[in-house]
């Protein structure tokens, strides 16, 4: 009898262990739903409240004004690489909206109307993307209710007789920056003219100089999910697009500043073509082993700068990169609006304290005097020198320069002056609306600087803190690319962006003549489509008798040449690597996904060279060859062109 | 339950309806009745979820939902939803 109490007890307490179990599961979740705050229900539904604002990768949509509470419209989509996406409010009794559990073969793209309970006040909506990195990201808006959320919400039977693509018409309005001023947008762009196929037997030579330049990809994101639209033609340097993600390429081993990494193998978009690919790696940095920093942040706070994403975010962004200085490094910072001013003098690295304060006492108003501005900071950054160490003045500004003598002629000439006298340019660049693209890169490249477009916070720390070996220290420049193509393999070529970067083949040996620089970590890649000897071409005039080659039996498509000086020295040095076809220091994932990007760029070009290719083509390809992907940069690249085929799908709907 | 899935460059984009009233805890205390939404939805093509949402009582009356994903054209999409006091609906579509 005793025995089975005994064995009775034991068996219920399995029992009731099982159960205590399966409660606790189902608590959690029934918490997130009776949660009233957004903090607690994101708490309970994803373990914690901590979540990065990041409105370029979370795009909420809702009107600013719902007259019908009951059914208000609302879009969430995200470029993420996401598990879950919910969606919370903070007005109603119960915070927690609706959960999206994101599968292999979904778009996270949802449309849905949601019903809101005024209580006079605007009410908040926040989405937050959790991604497969196990992070949450974030977005609010908010949205002012004119009826309570009353029984009488949804639409009709009558309305469904819509087609379902044309989602555009749904009602939600899309917290758009850029269509909202499309009407005094002052953007500029400078116009690309497409690389074209040259026959080698008439030019076998191809030179640029390097560019490492990652702007023109966050700012066709910005389009592409802030906007709803595609970005304009000349604002997609597909160079950029190339060298904002990373790859596996060797790095150097002896002193050279960098590993000439290269492939060759077939195009995707044309089975007639292929594709040489060369990377420039640096070496990777250790950031206590850097030279002393000598930083002069010359910050526009014009009354231009004062939306939110630009002098605030700005603000943010060097707040992120003070936290790496150290104690040998300088930090000064001048302010240019109507006046210049020196804000902060020469502050030690590790005086974070007094660089912050100063950061935040900034505000903005005022015209744009940018020459002026740009005097007084060479003049504290030739003050504060340092010997042998990093001497760079950083400008930031959404590019409006339109008080005094700001003509751009004089301005680059004082850019390339001080430069030869060792202080060099960064250009830092915000905001939309009355952006200067065009302006902003000639200018960091005559600095010997590089130039990154900042939208979000996100951006800020590539560029400031993973990068900031990149970004600030350079380790060659005037570095110049110059191959040459043998006539005996190939027929004809192309390269493939790089059109603002082109030199006259006769520059590659003047030491004279100014190129790119390249930064410690930094990589940079170029991609040549070309055309093998033995195909029919359609060339219009007849192959050259003379021009056999002693290389007709090699295994030889091109010599790579590269120009660069270290730092400090006025004369080059030469590099040379021969490329064959068997030249495979590239992954085969990291060649297929380069060309993916290249393809999504000349899709977006609207490119004749694209061919047959589709948006459908390339999200396969790219998914097929996203490799391990650890910084999801790929995944969103993905996301990016399924965006781009939804939106070209409604265009064509029209 | 309505459903339209079209086909466009292999994503298909559905439109789906439900005829619901979405009862909320505030509104069945009001009208003495019982609470009773939608909890959650599915999507599956041959078994393989493609999308799934759970959500609260604050979802429109008679909602509906706009959603893609990647499918073949010929593919039959079956969608289910379940309320708070377990009914349930299951309908079935072919892609166009």
């Amino acid at each position: 009898m005793n025995k089975h109490t005994n064995r009775y007890t034991f068996l219920m307490g399995i029992l009731l262990f099982i159960n205590t179990i399966n409660l606790l599961a189902a608590n959690l979740e029934t918490n997130a739903w009776s949660a009233v705050s957004t903090e607690s229900a994101m708490q309970y539904l994803f373990g914690t409240s901590k979540a990065t604002e990041d409105k370029q990768r979370v795009v909420l949509t809702a009107p600013d004004v719902a007259a019908n509470g009951g059914a208000v419209p609302v879009r969430v989509s995200t470029t993420i690489s996401a598990k879950r996406i919910a969606l919370f409010q903070d007005a109603n009794p119960t915070a927690l909206v609706t959960v999206w559990s994101v599968h292999e073969n979904s778009v996270p793209e949802y449309d849905i109307k949601i019903r809101l309970i005024s209580n006079g006040g605007p009410i908040t909506l926040t989405a937050v993307v959790e991604g497969q990195d196990g992070k949450l990201y974030s977005a609010q808006r908010r949205v002012q209710v004119a009826l309570g959320g009353c029984d009488d919400g949804g639409e009709g039977y009558s309305s469904y007789s819509t087609p379902p693509v044309r989602s555009q018409a749904y009602g939600a309005r899309p917290i758009v920056v850029l269509a909202k001023r499309s009407l005094h947008n002052t953007e500029e762009y400078k116009y690309i003219d497409e690389n074209g196929f040259k026959e080698v037997s008439t030019s076998p030579l191809s030179t640029f100089s390097v560019d490492v330049d990652t702007a023109s990809y966050a700012m066709l994101r910005s389009y592409l999910m802030l906007g709803n639209r595609f970005p304009p033609k000349d604002a997609v340097r597909i160079e950029e697009m190339i060298n904002y993600f990373n790859y596996d390429y060797k790095e150097p081993k002896d002193d050279k500043p960098f590993y000439v990494n290269t492939r060759s193998g077939d195009a995707l978009w044309d089975k007639n073509s292929k594709i040489i690919q060369i990377g420039l790696q640096t070496k990777k940095v250790d950031i206590s082993e850097l030279p002393a920093s000598n930083l002069v942040f010359l910050l526009d706070v014009s009354g231009s700068m004062s939306d939110k994403n630009k002098l605030p975010l700005l603000i943010k962004s060097l707040k992120l990169l003070v936290q790496q200085l150290r104690e040998k490094d300088r930090v000064s910072i001048v302010v240019y609006a109507g006046n210049s001013g020196l804000v902060l003098d020469r502050a030690r690295g590790d005086e974070r304290e007094r660089i912050n304060r100063a950061l935040e006492s900034l505000s903005a108003g005022g015209s744009t005097a940018g020459g002026a501005g740009i005097n007084l900071a060479y003049a504290v950054a030739e003050k504060a020198y340092i010997q042998n160490g990093n001497n760079r003045v950083i400008l930031a500004t959404d590019g409006d320069f339109n008080v005094g003598a700001s003509s751009e002629s004089a301005l680059i000439e004082l850019i390339e002056q001080k430069k030869k006298g060792g202080v060099f340019l960064s250009v830092l660049g915000f905001g939309n609306g009355n952006y200067k693209d065009n302006k902003m890169e000639a200018l960091a490249d005559k600095g010997n600087g590089n130039y990154s477009y900042i939208d979000t916070l996100l951006e800020a720390k590539k560029v400031l803190v993973t990068q900031m070996g990149g970004t600030l220290y350079t380790v060659a420049k005037d570095v110049k690319i110059q191959v040459e193509f043998n006539p005996a393999k190939v027929q004809a070529y192309r390269l493939i962006g790089y059109e603002n970067r082109l030199m006259a083949n006769e520059d590659f040996n003047d030491d004279k003549k100014d190129a790119g620089e390249i930064g410690k970590g930094h990589r940079v890649t170029a991609l040549y489509e070309y055309i093998l000897n033995n195909q029919e071409t359609g060339s219009k005039v007849d192959r050259l008798k003379y021009q056999t080659s002693k290389y007709e039996s090699y295994d030889e498509l091109a010599t790579v040449k590269i120009r660069y000086k270290d730092p400090k020295e006025n004369s080059s040095k030469l590099m040379s690597k021969v490329i064959t076809s068997k030249n495979n220091e590239i992954t085969k994932d990291d060649f297929y996904f380069t060309q993916c990007i290249a393809g999504f760029g000349m899709l977006l070009r609207g490119s004749e060279y694209a061919k047959d290719l589709t948006y459908p083509q390339l999200i396969e390809l790219s998914k097929d060859s996203k490799g391990s992907d650890r910084d999801g940069h790929r995944a969103e690249l993905v996301n990016l062109i399924v965006k781009a085929q939804i939106l070209s799908d409604l265009e064509r709907n029209k | 339950m309505k459903i339209k899935a079209k086909i466009k460059n292999s994503i298909v984009y559905v439109k789906l309806l439900i005829k619901h009233d979405m009862v909320s805890f505030e509104q069945a205390q009001k009208k003495g009745v019982q609470a009773n939404f939608i909890t959650s939805i599915r999507a599956r093509i041959s078994g393989k979820i493609v999308y799934e949402q759970l959500s609260s009582q604050y979802l429109a009356k008679n909602p509906i939902f706009k959603f893609k994903f990647f499918a073949k054209q010929g593919e039959t999409v079956e969608i289910t939803w379940v309320d708070l006091l377990g009914n349930t609906d299951t309908s079935f579509t072919t892609i166009r």
